[in-house]
């Protein structure tokens, strides 16, 4: 980002010195987009099935400063055309806006995508299973014309399936290898 | 979290309260037939009135936990322990000294606070 000042000075041929405007100061931002998206930790977290995962990115230009004009999100569709997604019902306790998008400004240059086991668990429990589709991306007002840049896509599936003694266990997998597991459901 | 009945029960409270707010009037509806799901708004108001600026995330996750999907450490939306339905966005000074600059501190300092709102949790 630059701060700059500028004057316009036009010659005169009538013997006078030139016209001289009023100054207009602007500023000046670089044409940034988001580069090297990617992975940089994840957290399963054995006591309730959530999954944690950290993401990282920088800016094209190395400050990502550049990056303030720009937002970053997700986007996650649930099966069906309904704008809401109940989730099989038992032993899922949840509802779900379809789709679901959620962001923020990309000069962050991270962020951590929580991924939560259902609200309650519903019984009798039985066998279920449903995916959602999530794209990550971003908008940069100078880059493709301001339309989305995809930024990486992944399927997230969650189970709930049953043990050999009876219990039943949840796991939450998604395409990129990261899964969490809450073995047995409450 | 809230059971699906209950839920539309409390939310029809809800937007009863808000309706009723300027006359200071209960709706009978809310008094005699659901008050539970309304006590719990009426907690859940409170809660949300005791959070002031310059207090730290741990405070804020006494009643409140960060909604699922994207977070980012300056700014966060929160349900509502009790019933995740009910939400506020809540925006943080960044703790500059803790150890890993990608965690969230619980040391990060309250520096602006929403309206409660209702809205279905996010999971991812």
């Amino acid at each position: 980002m630059l701060e700059a000042l500028l004057t316009v000075s036009v010659p005169t041929s009538d013997g006078g010195g030139p016209l001289v405007s009023n100054s207009k100061s602007f500023t000046v931002t670089a044409c940034a987009s988001v580069t090297a998206f990617q992975r940089k930790s994840w957290t399963p977290i054995p006591s309730t099935g959530e999954l944690d995962i950290t993401y990282t990115w920088s800016s094209s230009t190395g400050n990502l400063s550049d990056l303030a004009a720009c937002q970053q999100s997700e986007y996650v569709t649930y099966p069906g055309n309904s704008s809401t997604y109940t989730w099989p019902r038992p032993p899922f306790g949840q509802t779900s806006a379809n789709p679901t998008s959620v962001g923020g400004n990309a000069s962050n240059g991270t962020f951590t995508d929580k991924h939560l086991p259902p609200g309650s668990w519903v019984k009798p429990y039985i066998a279920a299973s449903f995916t959602a589709n999530q794209t990550y991306q971003y908008v940069c007002p100078c880059v493709n014309s301001g339309n989305q840049n995809t930024l990486a896509q992944y399927t997230i599936t969650r189970s709930v399936t049953q043990n050999s003694g009876g219990s039943f266990k949840y796991t939450i997998t998604k395409s990129s290898g990261e899964s969490a597991t809450l073995n047995p459901l409450p | 979290m809230c059971q699906p009945i209950l839920r539309v029960a409390f939310c029809a409270c809800f937007v009863s309260l808000l309706l009723a707010w300027p006359t200071r009037r209960v709706p009978s509806a809310c008094a005699s037939e659901e008050s539970k799901s309304c006590e719990m708004v009426v907690d859940a108001m409170d809660s949300a009135s005791k959070l002031k600026i310059g207090m730290l995330r741990a405070d804020v996750e006494r009643d409140f936990e960060a909604d699922g999907g994207i977070s980012v450490r300056d700014r966060g939306t929160y349900t509502y322990r009790r019933c995740h339905y009910i939400k506020l966005n809540i925006e943080f000074r960044v703790h500059e000294n803790a150890p890993n600059t990608y965690a969230i501190s619980p040391e990060d300092q309250v520096s602006k606070i929403s309206s409660l709102y209702l809205a279905y949790p996010v999971s991812d």
